[in-house]
């Protein structure tokens, strides 16, 4: 029986760029190639928005050194959208494959956020991971918390504005934030990683954290920082009935938070297993999460209550804030596309990364045959009045 | 590179050199693989160890090189003069023909190089090592065996040396050069010296113990190992009891009963072991698992003892039976013994357990025999584990034995609870995937491409909890054949 062609897309133009290059390969494309259902055809977007096919972009060394040199003599690469999709290659040795499958492996804006999910949905052809309305709630800080909070999940209390409103009517902003409690976490409301998120301790702090939130994004999210905290990420997949991984605790020492140099360059989620042996030292998290036995099944919960109000289409990590005192389990963000999909998790409860992917592939597959199923042709007579 | 431009590149002349090495230098068996090889980009990585001989071969090689790319251009010029047919054709038959020139002339020069070169210095070096050993107040121990020597000589060097001063060949340096290099290390006042000796070709083992005047023999047992230049087993088994031949009169040789081909061989006054232990040993109480093994050793007269080891497998109990029995008959005494098996780790790649991104992992890569592969299979199936996982592509040199050695070997693994075999994709596993079916497996397969290093990936296919056994590890195609 042949193969199916998963296309992995990864790269972008997005501030999270290189963390997709590494979730693609490392994540994906390494675990398939010991399937025996599917196997991977890797299309990479590269900064200036250009795509490109080519066996060589599944080597991490391709983009090191000299990258720009390298892709100029590659062929960029055409899309078809002929009874699905095609990825074609022009030239001499002109090719045409089908793909079978597409598994959306970019981080951030331009991907992530539902763009690519769209271009899918659009062609008719299955795609991995969250869905399009999924994707785009979910890379929205302000959007998610307003959903889980409509739908009974606690959410620290918080604040969201724009960069328009806030030159316009920056008194009243800051009027408003004052109801809040100090420390508070100032974020941009559209990115991953953690990158341009601030803590701040007065009003100083919180207008310089403005400033650089600002510069990222248009919209931002001040919210109160939760007392006594554990911090915890729990990945989960499915369409109907769910499978959640391993509750897992954030380390870090009081004070410090987890940040993308904490996330990415102290050697945390970019060795496999989970364990960072970078410039930090030690482990960057746990699992499972040392907390009681109450909290941990609260956490699950409040997992599986996200994910369903969400859509639950595909999978996603949820980050948890625990005020480990009062036992109050509150909801943070969504990630519909982690880093080398915290195959480590997986991995420690029981599913290789390999198995992962597959699984992950087949509820991809499902959710289509499901589309497909549905009627989305309507017999009217409208268009006779014109 | 592809495959053609690669024939007529200079890094054709370390690949053909590579060949040469890996399989020590044989002609015959060297011009087969250039034959049967069909695309040598794919031994483009490889690399030759640097030894003298190869130094030698590397310069011939870039002198052939360099004629026949002067003749090339000699032909193209002599073309150009006057460019008729016959010259043409004659230039392009010379240019198709240059890497199988390069390949033949390169083999003469090793076939002439061993005659003139290596054998006279063979006999020199003989001469010397023949001093060394004859003048050595210590025991000699010589291992002979298709398999298992490397790991007896590193029993026999752990438990031995525990009391005594015990020097050993190096690594699986079993070869005449390699015991010239054992013998100029020593220091004259070692109890005892344990040599392993290779068997390539009929007449190797009486060539080593020639040197070595052997006091005590090991035979570790006979199997389909290195058919592919002995021919058969019966040459096997002809080579590896020159070893008793060598012996002196009422000398100890000890053999593995366990080795089927063995049986029938095995002479009344040979102090024959096994997994029930030895004459006037006896083993009990055998315990293993991933943390090492435990059995109780009891003398015909005597206290019984208990023996505490980090190897794992129960075919390491007539091994351990063998130590124990050479150990007492040179004067240690059971305290000394458990110290000496006490102190010893599994060698690497052989059989040894470790923990790597928590899935415990038992490294059997240096292991190619069916024996080893059976015993190893045999253990995985009595391990407890979330998922039992096999990783192997294949057993090498087997000759014309290689279909049923590995059909066996799927057969086995598909009745011992197996969950996941991953195989290297080459003219063996497929047979160890007919094994599987005929033995009708339940669990998974999967495939590795060729040369892949499954511990390279070993994250992206095992989950918390597996166990997986290694055994072997992958080399080019031609092996297989």
């Amino acid at each position: 029986m042949s193969k199916q062609n998963v296309a992995v897309v990864f790269g972008s133009r997005s501030t999270e760029h290189d963390v997709s290059v590494i979730t693609a390969i490392s994540g994906v494309i390494n675990p398939l190639k010991l399937s025996e259902s599917y196997q991977s055809v890797p299309v990479y977007i590269a900064k200036d928005g250009r795509w490109y096919s080519h066996p060589d972009l599944a080597q991490v060394e391709f983009y090191r050194d000299d990258l720009d040199k390298k892709l100029a003599k590659l062929k960029p690469l055409q899309l078809k959208f002929d009874g699905g999709l095609w990825l074609v290659s022009t030239g001499l040795r002109a090719s045409k494959t089908k793909i079978d499958i597409v598994f959306p492996a970019t981080h951030g804006t331009n991907g992530e956020d539902g763009s690519l999910m769209g271009l899918c949905q659009m062609a008719g052809v299955p795609y991995v991971g969250a869905d399009l309305v999924m994707s785009a709630i979910s890379m929205d800080k302000l959007a998610s918390r307003r959903v889980a909070q409509a739908g009974g999940v606690l959410v620290p209390n918080y604040i969201g504005f724009s960069d328009k409103e806030f030159s316009k009517d920056k008194k009243q902003i800051l009027k408003d934030i004052g109801r809040l409690k100090y420390p508070l976490f100032v974020k941009p409301t559209h990115l991953g990683s953690s990158i341009a998120v601030a803590q701040v301790k007065n009003e100083r702090e919180l207008l310089n954290a403005l400033e650089v939130v600002f510069h990222y994004d248009d919209w931002a999210v001040v919210e109160e920082a939760v007392p006594n905290l554990v911090e915890v990420t729990v990945p989960i997949m499915g369409n109907k009935e769910f499978e959640i991984g391993m509750v897992e605790e954030y380390l870090y020492k009081p004070g410090e938070f987890f940040d993308f140099d904490s996330k990415y360059l102290k050697g945390g989620k970019g060795k496999k297993g989970g364990k960072s042996s970078g410039q930090g030292g030690g482990r960057y998290s746990r699992m499972p999460a040392k907390i009681s036995k109450e909290l941990y099944k609260q956490c699950q919960e409040t997992v599986e209550r996200v994910f369903y109000l969400l859509g639950a289409s595909g999978y996603a990590r949820i980050d948890l804030l625990i005020d480990s005192k009062k036992g109050l389990v509150y909801f943070n963000e969504v990630n519909p596309m982690p880093g080398s999909l915290q195959s480590h998790n997986w991995r420690e409860a029981g599913t290789s990364p390999l198995k992962l992917v597959e699984k992950l592939i087949e509820l991809g597959l499902e959710r289509q045959a499901g589309h497909d199923k549905r009627t989305t042709s309507f017999d009217s007579s409208f268009l006779s009045q014109f | 590179m592809n495959r053609y431009s690669v024939l007529y590149s200079p890094k054709f002349v370390r690949q053909l050199i590579y060949m040469l090495q890996s399989v020590e230098y044989d002609t015959w068996q060297y011009l087969r693989w250039f034959w049967l090889q069909g695309d040598y980009s794919e031994l483009k990585n490889k690399r030759t160890k640097p030894t003298p001989k190869s130094r030698l071969l590397v310069f011939s090689g870039a002198v052939i090189y360099l004629v026949l790319a002067s003749v090339a251009a000699w032909l193209f010029l002599w073309l150009v003069s006057d460019s008729s047919l016959p010259r043409t054709l004659l230039l392009v038959g010379f240019l198709a023909l240059i890497p199988v020139l390069l390949a033949h002339l390169l083999a003469g020069v090793s076939f002439i190089g061993r005659w003139l070169i290596q054998k006279p210095l063979e006999i020199i070096r003989k001469r010397r090592i023949k001093d060394v050993f004859s003048d050595h107040p210590g025991k000699v121990i010589v291992i002979a065996g298709s398999y298992g020597k490397t790991s007896m000589k590193h029993m026999l060097g752990a438990v031995l040396g525990a009391k005594l001063k015990v020097a050993a060949t190096s690594g699986n340096f079993n070869t005449p050069a390699g015991i010239a290099r054992f013998a100029s290390s020593l220091s004259g006042d070692e109890d005892v010296l344990i040599v392993e000796a290779g068997e390539y070709r009929p007449g190797d083992v009486a060539f080593i113990c020639d040197m070595v005047n052997p006091d005590i023999g090991f035979i570790t047992g006979v199997n389909e190992q290195h058919l592919s230049h002995m021919k058969s087993v019966a040459n096997a088994l002809t080579t590896v009891f020159e070893l008793a031949e060598a012996l002196p009169e009422k000398a100890a040789l000890y053999v593995n009963a366990e080795s089927q081909h063995l049986e029938g061989h095995i002479q009344k006054a040979d102090l024959a072991y096994s997994r029930d232990g030895i004459t006037g040993f006896k083993i009990s109480k055998f315990a293993t698992n991933l943390g090492g093994t435990k059995l109780t050793i009891k003398p015909k007269k005597g206290q019984g003892f208990e023996i505490s080891t980090s190897l794992m497998g129960l075919h390491q109990a007539g091994p351990i039976a063998a130590a124990v029995h050479l150990a007492d008959s040179l004067g240690l005494k059971p305290a000394e013994i458990k110290k000496g098996f006490n102190s010893m780790e599994a060698h690497n790649r052989r059989f040894k357990p470790q923990e790597i991104d928590g899935v415990a992992v038992i490294d059997d890569s240096y292991n190619g025999n069916p024996d080893g592969f059976l015993a190893g299979i045999e253990f995985l199936k009595r391990l407890k584990a979330k998922r039992k996982v096999y990783v192997t592509p294949g057993m090498i040199e087997l000759g014309r034995l290689s279909p049923d050695a590995h059909f066996a070997v799927g057969q086995k693994l598909a009745s011992s609870g197996v969950d996941l075999v991953i195989l290297n994709k080459n003219p063996a596993t497929g047979q160890i995937d007919a094994g599987l079916k005929a033995g009708k497996y339940k669990g998974e397969t999967a495939w590795l491409g060729e040369q892949d290093n499954f511990l390279e990936h070993i994250s992206d296919f095992t989950q918390k909890g597996d166990v997986v056994l290694l055994q072997n590890s992958p080399r080019e195609r031609f092996f297989y054949l």
